[in-house]
This record gives C-alpha cells, structure tokens and sequence, in this order.
C-alpha cells in the first residue's frame, strides 16, 4: 500500500486546512448504493457500496439448541472475512484480528439494540432459529465498518424465518420477521488532530485513531475506538451530535430502498 | 489453507456421507426429465441457462469478473504477478499460480456453511489451477505468485464450472500473458438423457455429473471430472455437448471483455 | 466508429503487426494477443490495456526507497520485482522517491539502478507502464499539455509510475487527466478531451 502510504503528507497538508484529498467536505460521506435481497439462497442479504468500498452480507437462519442461560431465545452471530480478493493487504488464511473486531463491532450495535426480536425465534423446547450474518468484504477502500453495518441492517431488516415442520426446515415457506430498530453507524477518523467522516483507504493510514458510534434515534449502542492516538471527551460528544444528525439521512435511503 | 482439527474432519465427512444417503432416498422421488416439462426447470437438455458476465467489477484486484448464471453469483478477482510468500513456494523458473475456490458460508439454499475451505472446495480449488496453470505464460514471471480468487455468493450446480468461465475473464482483463480463455461447462445424465449445465437438483440426484474445461482454440481438455454411470457412447455424446455449447459460453465471455472497454460519450 | 483502434482479447488471432513484443505469441494461424489490448491499424501494433512492468535495461523508473541494508538499498519500482542500488556518497532514506536508470537486470529480473535522483516533494501516481507513451505523447505533446495547463513539475517513468509536484489542487487536475488517459488512449479524440478536462 506504498502509494497510499505516500499520501499522509498531502491528506496532513490538506486536512490543516479543512479540505480531504478527494475534495469532500470534512463531514461528508461517499456516495451510497445499498441494494438489498441480492441472494436467493439467504433469508436475508443486502450489497452497500459506499464510495469504491463494496461488502456483501448474507444471513442465514438455520435451526438451533438456545444457549442455556436464554432457553427461550433464538441465537445470534455475526462473522466478517476480509475477503483476499478485497485488497493486496488482505492474507488468506484465518480470520485476522481487523476481521475479527469488524465482526464483534457490528454484532455489539445488532444485539444491543435488540432490533431482532430473538423471543420470535424460539419454536418448541431445546429448539430455536440462529440469525447468522456473514460480512463479506469484497472491495476494500476504507470504513468498512460503516458500510458493514448499513448492509447487516439492511439484509436483517426484513428476514425471512423458515418453517419447523415435523422435524423438517422448510425454507420455501416462511414469515418476515421485521427489524424493530435501526442501528446505523457512524465512524470518524482523527487526522493531524481534525476529525473527519468516512475515512477512506488512504485517509485510514494517515490517521492517528478512529472512533466508531452505533446509533438508534436517541440512544448509543455501541462504541469502538481504534488506533493508538486518543480523543477529548468534546471530541467524542461532537462526533456523537454528528453522527445523530447523519443518521437521518441514513435512515431515509435505507428505507427508501 | 488445512482443515484445523479431527474433529471437523470428521464432522465433515459426516456431512457428505449423510449427504449421500439423502441423495439416494430422494432419487426415487424426483422426475428430472420428462419428455413434455423436460427439466425441472423446464429447459431442454442441451440448453444452457441463462447467464451474464461482467468484467472489471473490483477497484483493488488487478483483474476482476463477475457472472450470474440462473441462480449462481459468482465473483472471481485476480491478484499479480507479485512477490510470492511465504518465499520458500517461490519457483526460480516461473510464476506460481494459486487458486481460492471458495462457498460463502450464504451461498446454499439449504443451512449456512462453515466459512473456511473444506475438503470439496481444496479439491476444486486444485483442479482449477490445473485449468489456468496450462494457459498462463507463467515463465514470463519467475519468482512469484498469480493469485486466483473464486468466491461463490450463491451455488446453484455447476459453481466449478461457472468460477472457471469467471476467473478467466478476469484472468483475462489482468494483464497477465495467458495463450487462451479457458471456458467451462457440465455435461450429465439424468433419466437417461444426456443434459448440459446441470443445476444443482440434477447434480445431487441425476445419473451422471461430468465438468469440463477446455482450451478453445486447441480444444485440448485441461479439467475433466466424472462422477456416475455413463456408457462409452453417452460419454461421447456428452462429450461433444460440452464442446458444442463451449462455443456460445466463449462468445459471451470475450463479448463481456471487449464491451467493458467500450467508450460510453 | 472507431477504425483505428479494436481492442483484442487473450488468444485471438491478430491483423499484421510490425513488432513482436512480449505481449504476443506466435501460432499457426499468426500472431495471437497474450492480454487483452488494443490494435493500432496506423502503427501496426498491439498495445496491452494493462501489463505488469517487467524491468528492462535502460528504461528510466520512478520508484519509492524501501530498505537499507548494508551494502545497497532496497527499492520499490511497482513491479513484481524489486530493484537494488549500490550505496554510494548520496544517503537515502525510506520512503523517499526517487528516478533512475536500470543499468542492468539478473537472471532473475531483479533490476540494478543508476544515476539516482531523488524527486522532493511531490505525488505518485500509478497507471500501466503500456498507457506511458501515451501520456508522453507524441514528440512529448501530451505531456507538455499537462505541464502547461496544471503548472506542475511531472516526471514519467516507464515502470508506470509518473510524479507530479505543484499545488495540490493543480496536482489533482494533473492526476484526473493522467487517469483519464490511461482509461481513453484507445478512443480517438482523445487530446482534445484532455484539452477540454484541463481548460475547465
């Protein structure tokens, strides 16, 4: 990644001056294409494209044993691949630990919430539904947690249960569980001490630490921050009030898909 | 890329012997060929279905494809030539070629699949390299790597088959010296009729299951599986479908080559 | 309809070309394209849309320093191979960049560097090393255009790597340009796009 490693000083110089290397506005994300329903094989999936950062994710809802401390809830899971093909940067192998964050950030955001009503997936004693969401990275540009969450959200938003019959799944007939909450997120990058929205690729290598909100309407549910640099508390209450007013217009386009 | 415990393994084998004897209590139910609805999915024998191709679809990966054929989605990028590593698989004489053949852990309509590469998927993944290792100019390249990626989003019979025509196109569009396009397709039989591009029902419970790739311009075979009960004059008829309907696949894939460099005013 | 210029794909027999290059092969039937290129009917030959650099001797490269180690250093010329110069009076450092000869390449394609420059300042931008005489231009006018108009320093390497120094507004002009060259060198009119895109 040498060319974009060559970047931080032109993003640093341009950042001291509130301008980014790609002329956006310091609070402006990159275009947005969601597309949802995408697979025939998942009950739920969605494709967000978020400037050239692409991710696929897929949801598959398979029968279970519940946990034992929660016998008459469904089970969730998420997991990410840093797909090869998404990036040179990206080794084959086991998950590493930038799959692996990616994977609990985004299912810290979806179970806090509640947006899954996991009650609804219980079907009979020792059997319930598992919602397992698979994060596939298929272009790497930069905030791949923004446009993860934005496709979990919207391949969740309307799943498709299977039926229990006789001991059977039967995944042609099935009931739309509707999402009861929106949790969106908002990631911010901290750059010669600015911070700025939708870091992408390059800006990611230039920056100090990131700091990632999951939000519902009113309420926080979910933090990460990552990097070895650190924010002031005002810093994080302004990239919270930020995130809140984003999240309108977020909510629009994924509903209006 | 190994399988990290016996405890999966045999998990796995579980999973395909039971798959197995699913395959066999089904056989009896299911009509895959009737004279008058024909297939299941009302195709005629020797008719492919219906596919698209489109090249350069990823910023990052030198070379990029992706294909919907009936049901599968199947995206399948190129990485290289670049330094190999680990260095020690590096070969003084000519560029290595690795291949990814990957299902996501969405890709079936039955349960999720556990991400990670299998045994099915590490056998595919080396009949593959096979097919591009005859066709890539890899002394051009000593001392490193060409890195081929398949993943299936969505497998609906045939994925080997369908990764092959994608990665080749994206192979193509990569800048990495190849002599030919490799194309590939599945031949069978089911009910006693040969048939060509098997989905996945009459992969899974017809007679016969036969994936081929070939080099167009020699018509030389660089992959041929078989799996099933085929006569030698079935295995010929067959044969020749495959070549046959080589033909129409070829004309798509360098169609999607060239239109992707189209200038659109 | 473009005439001059048809794009062919790996394996199909070309029209008469004047040059063999490594992009090519020979058959039976004639020549056949190795990658997916363009013809030139005016020139007679066949350009690659995109091709690693392979490093060749006397082509001049823009490359970023990557290692010292003892006895040389270590530099990247964005190629699947790397290349080596000589320590000697002039230090450098990591992630300087810098342009220089290839006086030499081993067996094994690695490449020795000479005449060392180091370019101050400034970007890289990365296109394929097929697309640079296209950027050049014929007797250096493309470049020139681009000098002119975005009042930049520019440098241009063989290995596909071209260095624009300038202020960054002008240096991202200069950078759409050169990306749009590399995208359009096969749609004719092309110098008077980039004329249009630089005068906006």
């Amino acid at each position: 990644m040498i060319i974009e490693e060559l970047k931080k000083d032109t993003i640093n110089n341009l950042i001291k001056n509130n301008q980014r290397i790609d002329g956006r506005g310091m609070y402006d994300y990159r275009e947005i294409k969601i597309e949802k329903n995408v697979l025939t094989s998942a009950e739920g999936s969605a494709k967000v494209s978020l400037g050239n950062t692409q991710i696929l994710v897929g949801v598959k809802v398979d029968l279970a044993t519940p946990y034992p401390e929660k016998p008459d809830e469904g089970t969730l899971s998420v997991h990410a691949e840093l797909l090869p093909l998404a990036s040179p940067t990206f080794e084959i192998g086991p998950p590493s630990e930038e799959a692996i964050e990616l994977a609990r950030i985004i299912d810290r955001g979806i179970r806090s919430s509640e947006c899954i009503d996991l009650k609804k997936l219980y079907i009979e004693e020792d059997k319930v539904w598992s919602v397992n969401i698979d994060i596939y990275v298929l272009d790497h540009d930069g905030n791949m947690i923004d446009a993860s969450g934005l496709a979990a959200v919207a391949a969740i938003e309307n799943l498709k249960i299977p039926t229990y019959e006789d001991g059977e799944v039967i995944r042609d007939k099935y009931t739309i569980l509707q999402i009861r909450e929106y949790p969106l997120y908002f990631t911010f990058s901290k750059i010669s001490g600015r911070i700025i929205c939708d870091p992408n690729q390059a800006e990611e290598i230039a920056s100090d630490c990131r700091f990632t909100v999951c939000l519902g309407e009113d309420m926080i549910y979910a933090i990460q921050k990552g990097g070895r640099g650190s924010f002031k508390r005002e810093e994080i209450f302004e990239m919270i009030e930020i995130g809140l007013k984003k999240r309108k217009d977020f909510l629009n386009l994924i509903k209006s898909v | 890329m190994e399988i990290e415990d016996v405890e999966e393994k045999e998990e796995l084998e579980q999973i395909e012997t039971g798959e197995k004897r699913e395959k066999e209590g089904k056989k009896s139910e299911i009509i895959l060929y009737d004279p008058i609805k024909k297939r299941i999915d009302g195709r005629e024998a020797d008719e492919l279905r219906s596919f698209k191709i489109y090249a350069n679809v990823l910023k990052k990966a030198n070379g990029s494809a992706y294909v919907e054929w009936g049901r599968n989605k199947i995206l399948s990028a190129v990485y290289g030539p670049r330094e190999v590593i680990p260095k020690h698989l590096s070969d003084p004489y000519k560029a290595i070629v690795r291949v990814r053949y990957m299902m996501a852990p969405f890709s079936s309509i039955e349960g999720r699949n556990r991400p990670g590469p299998n045994r099915r998927s590490i056998e595919i993944s080396k009949v593959i390299k096979d097919v591009f290792e005859n066709v890539i100019v890899t002394s051009k390249f000593p001392n490193t790597a060409i890195d081929v990626f398949i993943e299936v989003l969505e497998g609906h019979g045939s994925t080997r088959c369908v990764g092959i025509n994608a990665a080749s196109v994206a192979l193509a569009v990569s800048g990495i010296p190849m002599e030919d396009i490799p194309v590939a397709v599945s031949v069978g039989k089911v009910d006693g009729k040969i048939i060509v591009d098997l989905i996945k029902e009459e992969d899974n419970y017809g007679q016969a299951d036969m994936p081929i790739a070939i080099r167009p311009n020699t018509e030389e075979i660089l992959l041929m599986q078989m799996d099933g009960k085929l006569t030698i004059e079935e295995f010929k008829n067959a044969l020749d479908l495959a070549f046959e309907k080589a033909k129409i696949i070829q004309k798509a894939q360098i169609e999607s080559i060239k239109s992707s460099y189209k200038y659109e005013g | 309809m473009n005439e001059r210029y048809t794009i062919y794909v790996p394996g199909e027999v070309l029209p008469k070309i004047k040059v063999a290059n490594p992009w090519v092969y020979l058959s039976k039937e004639g020549y056949r394209a190795l990658v997916t290129g363009v013809y030139d009917k005016e020139n007679e030959i066949f350009i690659p849309l995109k091709s690693p650099y392979i490093p060749c001797p006397d082509d001049y490269v823009i490359g970023v320093v990557e290692e010292e180690r003892p006895n040389d250093y270590v530099i990247n010329i964005f190629s699947p191979y790397l290349a080596f110069k000589k320590k000697n009076k002039f230090e450098l450092n990591p992630f300087e960049i810098v342009y220089g000869r290839i006086s030499f390449v081993t067996e094994v394609k690695t490449a020795i560097m000479e005449e060392i420059k180091i370019l101050r300042g400034g970007n890289i931008v990365s296109i394929s090393p097929s697309k640079i005489s296209r950027v050049i231009g014929k007797k250096g006018s493309m470049l020139t255009l681009l000098k002119e108009k975005t009042n930049c320093e520019i440098i241009v390497g063989k290995n596909g790597i071209i260095w624009i120094k300038g202020d960054e507004r002008n240096v991202n002009r200069a950078t759409l340009a050169i990306l749009k060259i590399e995208k359009e060198a096969h749609i004719p009119g092309l110098t008077t796009r980039i004329e249009n895109l630089l005068s906006e």
